[in-house]
């Protein structure tokens, strides 16, 4: 990412605020990508999170949050451009490319990604995230459901129930 | 996931977010999920939009006589129904064959009654019909002569409805016709030719069209409706 120097507070492309994760790590990254969050736009929009403040974000640890950044600073020229109409074929297939790279992650990262998401309002990465998760559903039985997000095997009466389902609603299992 | 690792995290999701998740899934991968847990099988009650792609409900590629790729709603009492759909506001049905009677459409409306927006999207789109001729015979649905209840009770959400694949044939017309009486409250009704379609955006047209788009097509539909 580029890093400019910390801006006055009137250049809003240099603007940089600081954000702390749950664990006491700070980061630093441009006013835009964390505006990304609408829960954090206010906050920003008001002067908070520059100079030595810092915004502290206690329900995220610095995992998700460096993980959360780099998705925002990636979107944040395109979002910028108000959904970048003017972008090309080329920035948006690299959009693309880097959005399926992204969530091609371990589960609990995934859940954790999509927790912070919701938490900070970032519309785009909650879908994004939903999607993928969504995917991981698509077109299996409930036991391949089961065993692709790590339930524990069935019981006899949850074995039972899931006949019982497949058979009522024969619709679903074509 | 590992193996020693098989909690189900995605469990102590929250609701919200859950539903966020079952949004995108269609009506049958969603119905599948919901015998996973408890907790699992009273989310879609919960859900706010709902996708009912109406080929999926074939049997083997063909529809049968009696129809019964709609049949899974035709026992259901709608007060059963309406504990399942009442929070229900965006209802998107696609694929729905040509030529069928649409008064079974109206047994959402009776089974949702918060419903904001009805979208119906009838099957015939010009990427289809190309690749799916020899399916498409089969499902033009001929048969007319399955008897669902007309329903009669006001509506009082629904706001706009919306049809794709629109065509000035009588049965069309008196089936928005049918839906104005009922939904005391509808403000619009958006008629077009063509979905916007993400398949066939960059070979066919990029923008639905809008039905009527002459004067005389606007005059002939205003004086069928009234």
């Amino acid at each position: 990412m580029a890093a400019p120097e910390s801006g006055d507070g009137n250049n809003g492309a240099a603007r940089m605020v600081t954000l702390i994760s749950s664990d006491n790590t700070r980061f630093e990254v441009e006013a835009a990508a964390a505006s990304l969050s609408q829960t954090l736009q206010l906050t920003i929009l008001d002067g908070g999170g520059g100079g030595g403040d810092g915004i502290p974000l206690p329900n995220v640890d610095s995992a998700t949050l460096s993980k959360v950044l780099e998705y925002c600073i990636k979107h944040a020229p395109a979002a910028a451009n108000g959904g970048a109409p003017n972008a090309t074929a080329v920035d948006r297939a690299e959009l693309e490319r880097f959005d399926n790279e992204f969530v091609n992650i371990d589960q609990s990262v995934l859940y954790s990604l999509i927790m912070a998401a919701h938490n900070l309002e970032i519309e785009g990465l909650q879908s994004l995230v939903a999607k993928k998760v969504a995917d991981m559903i698509k077109g299996k039985s409930p036991m391949e459901i089961r065993r692709t997000l790590g339930f524990p095997d069935p019981t006899p009466e949850e074995q039972a129930e899931m006949n019982a389902h497949m058979l009522e609603y024969g619709w679903a299992y074509e | 996931m590992q193996k020693d690792n098989q909690d189900d995290n995605i469990s102590k999701l929250p609701n919200d977010i859950l539903l966020a998740i079952l949004d995108q899934l269609d009506v049958r991968d969603a119905a599948r999920t919901s015998v996973l847990s408890k907790r699992w099988s009273q989310l879609p009650a919960m859900l706010s939009r709902l996708v009912i792609d109406v080929k999926n409900f074939r049997s083997n590629g063909a529809f049968k006589p009696s129809m019964d790729a709609l049949i899974w709603v035709q026992p259901e009492d709608p007060k059963r129904l309406a504990s399942m759909f009442h929070k229900l506001r965006v209802v998107n049905l696609i694929g729905v064959p040509e030529g069928c009677d649409l008064t079974w459409t109206m047994f959402i409306l009776d089974a949702a009654p918060s419903l904001k927006e009805l979208y119906i999207t009838f099957w015939n789109h010009v990427c289809e019909m190309e690749l799916d001729k020899e399916r498409r015979r089969f499902n033009s649905c001929r048969e007319k002569n399955v008897k669902w209840e007309a329903y009669n009770v006001e509506h009082h959400s629904l706001s706009t409805l919306t049809i794709f694949n629109f065509q000035p044939e009588d049965y069309f017309v008196r089936h928005i016709r049918r839906v104005m009486e009922v939904a005391v409250n509808l403000d619009d009704i958006y008629l077009y030719k063509r979905p916007a379609c993400g398949w066939c955006r960059d070979k066919y047209t990029p923008r639905p069209s809008r039905y009527p788009s002459t004067k005389k097509q606007r005059c002939s539909l205003r004086n069928k409706m009234a």
